[in-house]
């Protein structure tokens, strides 16, 4: 496969949790507790390493629980990684979920002026924009109303709109298909397509095969934290669906 | 379909490690937008659903102070020696006020912001800044109201009233200090909430607001002058109200003074630590 230049280099990712064996929030319970409260390490990543070419979109599989979202968190910086480096290219995008930051008491205006800033765009320039993003949110209609009034498919079709017009090189997508009618979906993915083509890169977090298959050049699997399975997409999403079966004969262990 | 971006060319392929979560990081322009935006954003919703909107902004200090004057003035028979009492009084509650409204709502501000916290990198400080930003804005339009009643009661302009912005710009800072203290506090041990409602209240009573500070029995005068408020209260009263009244050193001399101001200081440098200290892995504790 010809090589672009890289625009995500994940080396060496480990992060743990401390997770308090009970959950010491006030002070008679830390008095109780004493100093120190009882923790455990749970480790969530263990040495994860993945690049990502300019212009491709990389697939995340795994179960609920496997550390796709903490890796993801730590990709945007939301997250501090124990260990390892993580290196980009690019304006990378702020936020891992559609909508995040959104106002309900507020209209799209006032939503996609802040939304915008906290992409770091200034706000003359999403002014600028902001009837082409309405109008690609195809909300123009419903812009008056507060975002109280939106279903959940109609904020991310706002937040999705947001995303795609702010100029962030690198974007982070957690499950962005999960909502959203047929129609909004085939626009994500014919954006995902345009985005390619334009440069931009993508990490994809998805429980769908198909999208993983039809969007992902390359992509991973994890598993408790650590990368079982790597390589182009087709490969990742069999082997997604192998563990799949395979859980399904068996009973589902305790706090998966 | 619209045309998104600019084109590929334009793409950096220089790469440079994440700079992960702080209290400050990140681009000044990007802070100050976002910094400004939701305090804005917060001022404008703090009554939105109210029918008098804005009005309350003003109507609720006015309100308090009415109760107070009344019981004081009517009922303890208070003040009544003491020049523009009520001016004082008034001036008190609005620059009180502030403190207390900025601090409380910052207190719970950072596990109130969890969605965004634990979903979007971005300065940390920004939370329980745009709280006191806000709380500002209101307390402005408060002061504001405060001068016009001084026009209409008291002594009419004075040159020191340039000063005030001053006064306001220091008790600013100390509301920052205490707000960033207590809302990294919070994320830890919740107790903190209940803890700063009692303090709260009893530093209303602490500071020189329903009282002028030369009228505290002596022996408690050191100590009530040790609240940082004080001495910016009883500079209020001073520069806006009264040139004649007197000063927080000629009543509690030096030392006091200086006390107050360590104090000051040393809480807005143990709030400000904390937080950085926090900020890194506070998305990680909500």
């Amino acid at each position: 496969m010809a090589q672009g230049p890289i625009a995500i280099e994940v080396e060496g990712v480990s992060k743990s949790f401390r997770i308090p064996t009970r959950r010491v929030d006030t002070l008679r319970e830390r008095i109780v507790a004493g100093l120190r409260p009882a923790t455990e390490e749970l480790k969530v990543l263990d040495e994860v390493s993945f690049t990502v070419p300019r212009g491709e979109f990389f697939g995340i599989a795994g179960r609920n629980g496997s550390g796709k979202s903490t890796l993801l968190k730590i990709i945007a910086g939301i997250y501090r990684a124990d260990g390892g480096t993580i290196r980009v290219g690019g304006r990378l995008a702020p936020i891992i979920e559609l909508g995040v930051g959104f106002n309900n008491e507020l209209p799209a205006y006032d939503n996609v002026l802040i939304n915008g800033v906290m992409m770091g765009l200034e706000p003359s320039e999403i002014r600028e924009r902001y009837p082409e993003i309405l109008a690609f949110s195809e909300l123009g209609e419903f812009r008056h109303l507060p975002l109280k009034n939106y279903s959940s498919g109609m904020r991310a079709r706002l937040g999705f709109s947001i995303m795609v017009h702010v100029d962030a090189d690198l974007l982070l997508f957690d499950e962005v298909l999960a909502v959203g009618d047929q129609g909004f979906q085939e626009k994500c993915v014919a954006t995902f397509e345009e985005l390619r083509e334009t440069g931009r890169t993508g990490i994809l977090v998805t429980h769908s095969m198909p999208l993983l298959r039809a969007h992902c050049d390359n992509a991973m699997l994890i598993e408790d934290g650590r990368v079982v399975t790597l390589g182009p997409s087709a490969q990742v999403a069999a082997a997604y669906e192998a563990i799949g079966r395979l859980r399904m004969d068996q009973p589902v262990p305790a706090g998966a | 379909m619209t045309e998104i971006g600019h084109p590929e060319a334009a793409r950096p392929t220089v790469l440079r490690p994440v700079a992960g979560p702080s209290a400050f990081g990140g681009s000044a322009r990007r802070f100050w937008n976002l910094l400004w935006l939701t305090s804005l954003q917060q001022y404008r919703l703090q009554y939105r659903t109210s029918v008098l909107g804005y009005v309350w902004t003003v109507l609720r200090p006015l309100l308090l102070f009415a109760v107070l004057y009344f019981v004081f003035t009517e009922i303890l028979r208070y003040g009544t020696t003491i020049p523009y009492y009520g001016l004082m009084l008034l001036m008190g509650i609005m620059l009180y006020q502030f403190f207390a409204d900025a601090t409380g709502t910052a207190l719970g501000a950072l596990v109130r912001g969890e969605p965004i916290v634990r979903k979007m990198h971005f300065p940390r400080v920004v939370i329980p800044l745009s709280v006191v930003v806000s709380s500002a804005m209101t307390a402005a339009v408060n002061l504001l109201v405060t001068l016009a009643f001084v026009l209409v009661f008291g002594g009419g302009v004075r040159a020191t009233w340039l000063l005030v912005p001053v006064l306001f710009g220091l008790l600013a800072a100390l509301t920052t200090g205490v707000a960033l203290l207590l809302s990294s506090l919070f994320v830890r041990i919740r107790d903190v909430g209940q803890i700063w409602a009692v303090i709260a209240r009893a530093l209303f009573y602490a500071s020189p607001v329903l009282y002028p500070l030369e009228l505290v029995p002596g022996q408690f005068q050191e100590i009530v002058a040790l609240n940082p408020l004080a001495p910016i209260l009883a500079q209020a009263r001073i520069w806006v109200l009264d040139p004649a009244a007197p000063g927080v050193i000629e009543t509690v001399g030096v030392p006091a003074f200086l006390g107050s101001v360590a104090i000051g200081i040393g809480v807005c440098a143990l709030g400000l630590w904390l937080f950085v200290r926090q900020a890194p892995h506070v998305a990680e504790e909500l």
